[in-house]
């Protein structure tokens, strides 16, 4: 083998180790964040090849079938989604080819590896994001549903509003210091916060770091609209279905890992990490709802009323 | 380029699906790939890079359909939000089903919605409708515009 196939070799060999979820995650941001299609197309082929080998067969023949009889009769050149009426699309750009040779591959090759390092950081565990199955016109008319429920026990025993302090002017201005947990269970620090920005969202994700078990907070705001919110991993326990302040959060179980997952529409917010039932529920009500946030103002307004 | 449909199908599908989030449509943008392929058959199976130049077709028709069904979206809602939704759904050129326009309107409106709302692949609602894929591009080309054109008169 020659040293330029032995060096590729090694370098897609990283891709390998990836979970299936890592991997779509991967393919996914790399396609919203190369508008114009800048990225390495002989990774993508290697990165889709490997998910087709894991995902089994398909069945070719039968979509050869389906693609002589239903699509191939109507093939004028143009796509099915280009109404000949020239608005924002250019169908022109459909055919445009990549050249064979692409002397920025391997730059192209660290513009993936980042990708992966960011989708492992806000993945952490393996697990990839997700509102699996979920269709957000009935995701949104389920979350309107009011429901009362006290604050867990658990939650005046840790570290408290400290958390997200250090956060909130970073937070505010991205729109995500309502939404953020004040809360981490006893023995947790937090990490640094990590903001980022893609064509059609913004993130906002957080580490916390206990003795010998870590958990992740992370807000990813939509800013065009999409149904395509990604995927989590789970195992075979039953999902259960946390209501706080009007806001069903998801709890799926992955072997030894939680995650809470919710989706209004716009924003996504995800716990996940090595906590127990309990303590993810906890952090879960530390998100201010809207009525303590008011009842907050109110607190903070009266003594300058007084005064 | 049976052969090239062969051993591409698969991986352009898992591609297609990371991205798109659903495998029918992946399997859509795949097909409609194929279909500009076709067209260009004697140019694409003379490149250096066939399989390149399938990829990168299929990411310029996942933009194209997200796109569209993104527009189209905004379209459904702000039709939606019009008080006169049964008079804004009545055909008047004269040259549209002058018999049945209104109802030819409606059920062109609900076509659209499937196609959106819910996610259906173009092949999906034709089928459902009894109609080809291509009958079902122009009708939902025929009510797009045609709400264009109403909602920018409202």
């Amino acid at each position: 083998m020659s040293a330029p196939e032995e060096k590729k070799k090694r370098e897609y060999s990283r891709y390998d180790q990836m979970s299936t979820a890592e991997l779509e995650q991967l393919l996914r941001l790399d396609f919203y964040g190369s508008e114009g299609g800048a990225a390495d197309l002989d990774t993508i082929l290697y990165l889709s090849d490997l998910l087709a080998r894991r995902n089994g067969p398909s069945d070719p023949e039968a979509a050869w079938e389906q693609f002589q009889t239903k699509y191939r009769p109507y093939a004028h050149g143009r796509s099915l989604y280009d109404f000949e009426d020239g608005e924002d699309v250019s169908p022109a750009k459909a055919e445009q080819v990549p050249p064979a040779v692409r002397p920025r591959r391997t730059r192209r090759l660290r513009r993936l590896a980042v990708l992966a390092a960011v989708l492992a950081a806000l993945f952490l565990c393996g697990m990839a994001a997700q509102a699996g199955g979920m269709d957000i016109l009935d995701a949104i008319a389920q979350w309107t549903d009011e429901t009362f429920r006290f604050t867990s026990a658990a939650s005046g025993s840790g570290t408290g509003q400290e958390n997200t302090v250090q956060y909130q002017a970073p937070l505010q201005a991205v729109g995500m210091d309502s939404l953020f947990p004040t809360w981490s269970p006893d023995g947790f620090t937090p990490g640094e916060l990590k903001i980022t920005e893609l064509n059609d969202s913004v993130s906002a994700h957080v580490n916390f770091f206990g003795e010998d078990r870590t958990y992740s907070v992370t807000i990813v705001h939509f800013t065009q609209p999409t149904d395509n919110t990604g995927t989590f991993e789970k195992d075979d326990t039953p999902v259960e279905e946390y209501d706080h302040s009007g806001q069903t959060f998801y709890i799926l179980s992955n072997i030894d890992t939680l995650t809470a997952a919710a989706f209004d529409g716009e924003f996504m917010t995800m716990i996940c990490g090595s906590l127990t039932r309990e303590e993810i529920k906890a952090v879960i009500d530390s998100i201010p709802s809207p009525q303590a946030l008011q009842n907050q103002e109110q607190v903070q307004d009266s003594p300058a009323e007084q005064g | 380029m049976t052969i090239l449909y062969q051993e591409m199908y698969g991986r352009m599908v898992a591609y297609a699906s990371s991205v798109l989030g659903s495998r029918n449509l992946a399997e859509e943008a795949v097909q409609d790939t194929f279909c500009i392929f076709c067209t260009k058959a004697e140019t694409a199976l003379r490149h250096e890079n066939p399989q390149g130049w399938l990829m990168r077709t299929l990411q310029n028709v996942m933009r194209n359909m997200q796109r569209r069904r993104a527009a189209m979206n905004r379209l459904i809602m702000q039709s939606l939000q019009v008080e006169d939704l049964e008079e804004l759904l009545v055909y008047d050129q004269e040259d549209v089903d002058l018999l049945y326009g209104d109802l030819a309107a409606r059920a062109d409106f609900q076509l659209l919605k499937r196609v959106v709302l819910d996610g259906c692949t173009m092949l999906e609602a034709a089928e459902e409708c009894g109609i080809s894929v291509e009958a079902c591009k122009k009708r939902i080309q025929r009510i797009r515009t045609y709400l264009k054109k109403k909602l920018s008169d409202f």
